[in-house]
């Protein structure tokens, strides 16, 4: 296989998972822009030394460059981020999901919006955008070891998190993100 | 409390989390993004070199497939700008007609090539009209040292290419790549070097880098085909930083004069600031000798070749034999480009007889160690893209079954 080939393959395979990572980071517009740029350096780099398993290197320069947006564009990245917000908070979608379904969603990422950057990122980075511990420590560049550690703190606080979006407003979750049919409240409703 | 309870049955909180991923980020809803394939010919028109500085988050226009897509192999950056007319023996008898068009100080070398290379020029405004798929089909080859059991050896991979672009309204555009796709060890010397390393079915490559240890791993043998798509709303190949229809190719100048102002022009556009005359020539050659390859207008195709012939820094060498071993006029790229192979100059070799596009390859200048140590000795072309069939058909190309796509 010649490396154009190899590109082609890597390209083929990892664009919608970068895409998906990025859209998480800055929202799909800038996402796209994000995304061609991580695929412009791979590109650069494919007689060299792009690694493999490609992915998470992928993820690695997409942070990068995101990272290197704040910094220089400040203003253009609060505005990106606040479209992945807006994305990363939005459980509504499919018709046919019942409001329930909806509702647990809308708890879930109620839960996780609500805690720390590091944890979020984390997080997402192995139950979203499928990564393996290992792999996401590689995205995050620590060791396997601390990684592990940060995970076990970021699930106990998501799980405390979630305990307490699920007390506190089940119905009014449920109810407003209700789509297609409208069904009864249920019955958590009156706690 | 009450509510929490009764979900006491708990699921793994991943589990709960990944349910949760709200669509917009899942990827299975993002494959074939329009982005992505119009990203793709823009990306590998890039140059293959870490050492080029990159455009800190300039987000540009897109573009879509270009020849560049297809010479992606034999890229090469425009980087360092040392050389220009090294003596180089090779070729040449000087032709006095020309001889006085020659701008001074030119030696007869270059008159002699640059006159061939008119020729083609002459040659290429007389081909044929048109028709619906303009095809071609290419030949790249790609050669790298390897290491096994502390045993070194070159291997090569080669593989062909069918492009064909659909140019009326309706027709669809594809790129079938790695058909025949093989890697093995270069020379009967490298496959007995492998053999002593064991014959192992997957090869890595050590890279070079300045940073880092990192390698790329081949697999020997043969390898499937790919198809890719490259359907973009009209837009059919990429001419610099612009994505173009074929109405827009048929409306490019057709005066060499008038070529190189627009080429001029979109140079300065793709680099903005970086703009400057030292690597204007080598941006220039490249996109001059993509549009030869592209269902242009007989007379843009002669005005290309007659840019290409007036551009500074740019050496034209008499007689040259490609890779599959037909004779063209050589046009050499200004500047070297280093690999991990050593330092290569890139060259475009173009039939003076029919005015076609011969091959585009990278030639070692100086091997390094490693190269060596495997018998890739100077002048050793390490990778090349050769054409072996351009024109018009009627009919659409058959993509393979087994292609991945």
């Amino acid at each position: 296989m010649t490396p154009a080939e190899r590109f082609h393959e890597i390209y083929e395979e990892c664009y919608p998972r970068v895409l998906a990572y990025a859209t998480s980071l800055v929202g799909r517009q800038v996402g796209e822009d994000i995304t061609s740029e991580t695929f412009t350096i791979a590109w650069r780099r494919i007689h060299g030394d792009v690694p493999l398993p490609t992915l998470p290197w992928l993820l690695g320069v997409t942070r990068n460059l995101v990272r290197e947006m704040r910094r220089r564009d400040t203003l253009r990245y609060l505005l990106a981020a606040e479209e992945a917000r807006r994305i990363a908070g939005s459980a509504e979608d499919q018709a046919g999901d019942v409001a329930t379904v909806v509702a647990d969603r809308q708890i879930a990422l109620q839960a996780l919006a609500g805690l720390p950057e590091s944890d979020r990122e984390l997080l997402t980075l192995i139950a979203w955008h499928g990564l393996s511990t290992k792999e996401a420590a590689q995205v995050l560049t620590c060791t396997s070891a601390a990684l592990a550690v940060r995970l076990y703190r970021a699930r106990r606080r998501l799980e405390k998190a979630l305990e307490a979006a699920q007390a506190s407003e089940p119905s009014e979750a449920a109810s407003a993100h209700a789509v297609g049919t409208p069904r009864p409240h249920c019955e958590g409703a009156a706690a | 409390m009450k509510n929490a309870q009764h979900r006491s049955k708990r699921p793994d909180i991943m589990q709960v989390l990944a349910d949760a991923r709200p669509d917009e980020l899942d990827p299975a809803r993002l494959t074939n993004a329009a982005r992505q394939q119009r990203d793709l010919a823009r990306i590998v028109a890039w140059p293959v070199d870490g050492r080029v500085p990159r455009r800190s988050l300039r987000f540009r226009p897109v573009r879509t497939a270009a020849l560049a897509a297809v010479a992606a192999s034999v890229v090469v950056s425009v980087a360092t700008f040392d050389r220009q007319a090294p003596a180089d023996g090779s070729a040449a008898r000087p032709r006095t007609s020309a001889e006085a068009q020659a701008p001074g100080g030119a030696t007869d070398m270059r008159v002699d090539g640059r006159v061939e290379l008119l020729s083609a020029a002459m040659k290429a405004e007389a081909s044929p009209a048109k028709g619906t798929y303009w095809q071609t089909t290419t030949h790249a080859q790609y050669v790298d040292v390897a290491e096994a059991n502390g045993r070194l050896f070159a291997v090569r991979t080669s593989s062909t290419e069918n492009w064909s672009v659909g140019v009326r309204p309706g027709t669809k555009s594809l790129i079938v790549s790695g058909l025949d796709s093989e890697t093995e060890p270069r020379t009967p010397a490298d496959k007995a070097a492998w053999q002593a390393a064991g014959s192992p079915r997957t090869v890595q490559l050590k890279v070079w880098k300045p940073t880092g240890s990192h390698s790329i791993v081949f697999k020997m043998g043969t390898g499937r085909p790919t198809v890719l798509r490259t359907n973009t709303g009209g837009k059919i190949y990429a001419v610099g930083p612009d994505n173009v229809s074929y109405k827009d190719l048929q409306a490019l100048p057709s005066t060499s004069a008038g070529l190189r102002r627009h080429l001029e022009e979109l140079y300065a556009q793709d680099n903005g600031a970086d703009a400057g005359a030292r690597g204007r020539s080598a941006w220039i050659l490249r996109q001059a000798g993509n549009l030869v390859t592209m269902p242009v207008k007989p007379a843009v195709r002669a005005a290309a070749y007659r840019v290409m012939a007036g551009l500074p820094g740019v050496r034209v060498i008499g007689h040259v034999t490609d890779p599959l071993g037909r004779e063209g006029v050589g046009v050499e790229f200004p500047g070297t480009y280093r690999t991990a192979l050593g330092t290569t100059q890139q060259q475009l070799v173009i039939d003076a007889a029919t005015g076609d596009m011969l091959s585009d390859e990278l030639l070692l200048v100086d091997p390094s160690a490693k190269a060596e140590a495997t018998g890739l000795t100077a002048g050793t072309v390490v990778t090349y893209q050769a054409t072996s069939r351009m024109g018009w058909s009627e009919h659409q190309i058959i993509v393979p079954k087994n292609a991945h796509g």
